[in-house]
């Protein structure tokens, strides 16, 4: 397809303006967690005029935002690190022995992929194991909760790897789980990284299930920090964009370094005809 | 193939036993349970639970107030599915031209999707804001300064401002799996159908659609599911009001749950369940011509 050169400046004019759709916004929370009290309750996009970085500050201490992010933090990487692990060796057993048994589990688990959590039976179920309000109840949940899209990754990818290593490891007569953690699971880096990616972004960005499972302050994450925050400092804009600023910052800076992983990961079985 | 002594010995099923109990215990158990505790009048302030049969269903089909919200969630997902697919659409045909910019404007077209909904809530409270808010005085600087409404508050559009919120976030997932999808259609392709003589539309319609047709099943089946199982966006800019104009099925679960209703709130998980699971399968059921690597 020819497209004249002049079309092409049109077009990429066009997307310039329609990105400013998204961009604006951006800018709009920058310029105003900068400004002071009165400044950014006017809500525009002029550049402050006195650089207020203090607003950060105050809303680090009164949001509490040094413990709410290590609670984001700890729980998002523990729940990445056993969806990991849980799924890449559920979907290897169900890639490599295709029984019927191991095909009807893929399909089981990829139930999860549909179905929604039923939150009113899940603190029943986490009240029965005595994982309510702490720390292994929401990073079990999450990685729970991971599991299906993570497997179904997994699944994809080990179908593409040889298996002629596998057996001459064994014969060699190295252990199914030697097999694994040193020859298999290295050659599924690309996939872990995207899995990886994806459910850290996942679990950091949820607010329903804290909202449902944590209830006590001292346990929760960057977004139930935040909304409160909001609650009670409602006409602090100037705060309450410094707190946005915050807590997109660990997701915008995963999302430019792993892009590729991302895409990868979010087309991967979905455009093949 | 591997024998299969020697396949059961590199493969040990007990691989699996990890992974399968966390999903097990915690995702479809609770899920099994939710069907049981849905039959009940399970609540807060008494003891026992009960068998009462259909009569937390009866209530949400049969009052108006949960008739609106059950129509609220279907129209919520069906209007925000169409508009970001074909918005999505629209933006990875546009940047499939072979634009230098190609890379960077894909990145941003896609930043909203990785953030958290809950974020986006409050920037979009703050931009709905009917005085000072960047939408009223966009609307003032372009001398419109007289559709200026309480975006959130007024009847008329308070779900269509929700929507709009969803569309702005997701509209540029769809065009990353739409840009996928593109790349897969070979160039020789469109050659010789232009040496056939073939103009514009037909090219889309004999090639590039066709082509895409996974992509569109993929993102029409996500997209609604997604859009039936809402919470976060909706909680923060209305929590569901004015009224129930904006409440939908999650909601409302939240809504009865925090009001010792657990039974009842259980009923309004399980219509999530059915419908998410009903329309995936019949979605799949209508599109899927063509074989979809999804499912």
């Amino acid at each position: 397809m020819k497209t004249s050169k002049i079309k092409l400046t049109v077009i990429e004019i066009v997307l310039w303006v329609i990105s400013l759709v998204i961009l604006i916004p951006f800018f709009m929370v920058i310029v105003n967690s900068l400004k002071d009290r009165t400044g950014s309750n006017l809500m525009n996009l002029a550049l402050p005029e006195i650089v207020h970085w203090k607003n950060y500050l105050i809303v680090i201490k009164e949001g509490n935002l040094i413990r709410s992010f290590l609670n984001s933090f700890l729980i998002a990487v523990s729940s990445v690190f056993i969806s990991v692990t849980c799924s890449s060796a559920v979907a290897y057993i169900l890639a490599r022995r295709p029984t019927r048994f191991n095909k009807g589990l893929y399909f089981y688990f990829l139930i999860g992929l549909v179905a929604p959590l039923n939150m009113v039976t899940v603190i029943k179920t986490l009240q029965i194991f005595h994982l309510i309000n702490s720390y292994p109840g929401i990073i079990l949940l999450y990685s729970a909760l991971l599991t299906p899209f993570s497997v179904f990754l997994f699944y994809g990818f080990i179908n593409s790897v040889p298996q002629s290593l596998e057996e001459s490891a064994v014969i060699d007569g190295a252990t199914p789980l030697t097999v694994f953690s040193k020859i298999v699971f290295p050659l599924l880096k690309p996939v872990s990284v995207t899995v990886a990616v994806l459910n850290f972004m996942n679990a950091w960005n949820d607010f329903m299930i804290p909202l449902y499972v944590l209830n006590r302050t001292s346990k929760w994450p960057m977004t139930l920090a935040i909304y409160n925050f909001y609650g009670r400092r409602e006409s602090d804009w100037h705060l309450v964009f410094a707190d946005i600023v915050l807590t997109i910052l660990p997701v915008l800076i995963i999302y430019i370094m792993g892009q590729k992983y991302i895409v990868s990961g979010l087309t991967a079985g979905s455009v093949k005809g | 193939m591997l024998n299969n002594t020697l396949s059961k010995k590199i493969y040990p099923q007990y691989f699996i036993i990890p992974g399968f109990l966390l999903y097990t215990i915690l995702f479809i158990l609770p899920s099994v349970l939710g069907f049981g505790y849905s039959l009940t009048d399970w609540n807060v302030y008494t003891e026992k639970i009960n068998f009462i049969g259909l009569e937390n269903f009866v209530e949400i089909f049969t009052y108006p107030t949960n008739k609106l919200l059950i129509m609220n969630t279907i129209k919520y997902a069906i209007t925000t599915t169409v508009f970001k697919v074909i918005i999505g659409l629209f933006l990875a045909l546009l940047l499939n031209e072979g634009l230098r910019s190609k890379n960077i404007l894909r990145t941003i077209f896609y930043i909203p999707a990785i953030l958290s909904p809950l974020v986006i809530g409050l920037v979009f409270t703050s931009i709905f804001n009917p005085v000072r808010g960047l939408l009223s005085q966009f609307l003032n600087i372009i001398g419109m300064g007289n559709f200026t409404h309480e975006w959130l508050a007024d009847i008329n559009t308070a779900m269509p401002a929700v929507m709009s919120v969803e569309i702005w976030r997701f509209s540029g997932y769809c065009m990353v799996i739409f840009m996928a999808g593109l790349q897969l259609i070979p160039r020789s392709l469109y050659e010789a159908a232009e040496i056939d003589g073939a103009g514009k539309i037909q090219k889309f319609s004999h090639i590039t659609l066709p082509f895409l047709t996974p992509s569109i099943t993929i993102n029409i089946i996500l997209n609604i599911i997604w859009g039936l199982k809402v919470f976060d966006i909706i909680f923060v800019l209305t929590k569901g009001g004015p009224g129930h104009l904006t409440e939908v099925l999650n909601i409302a679960v939240f809504t009865q749950f925090s009001a010792g209703r657990y039974g009842f709130a259980t009923a309004f998980g399980v219509v999530i369940f059915i419908f998410t699971s009903a329309i995936a399968f019949t979605i799949l059921r209508l599109l899927n011509k063509k074989k979809v690597d999804f499912i």
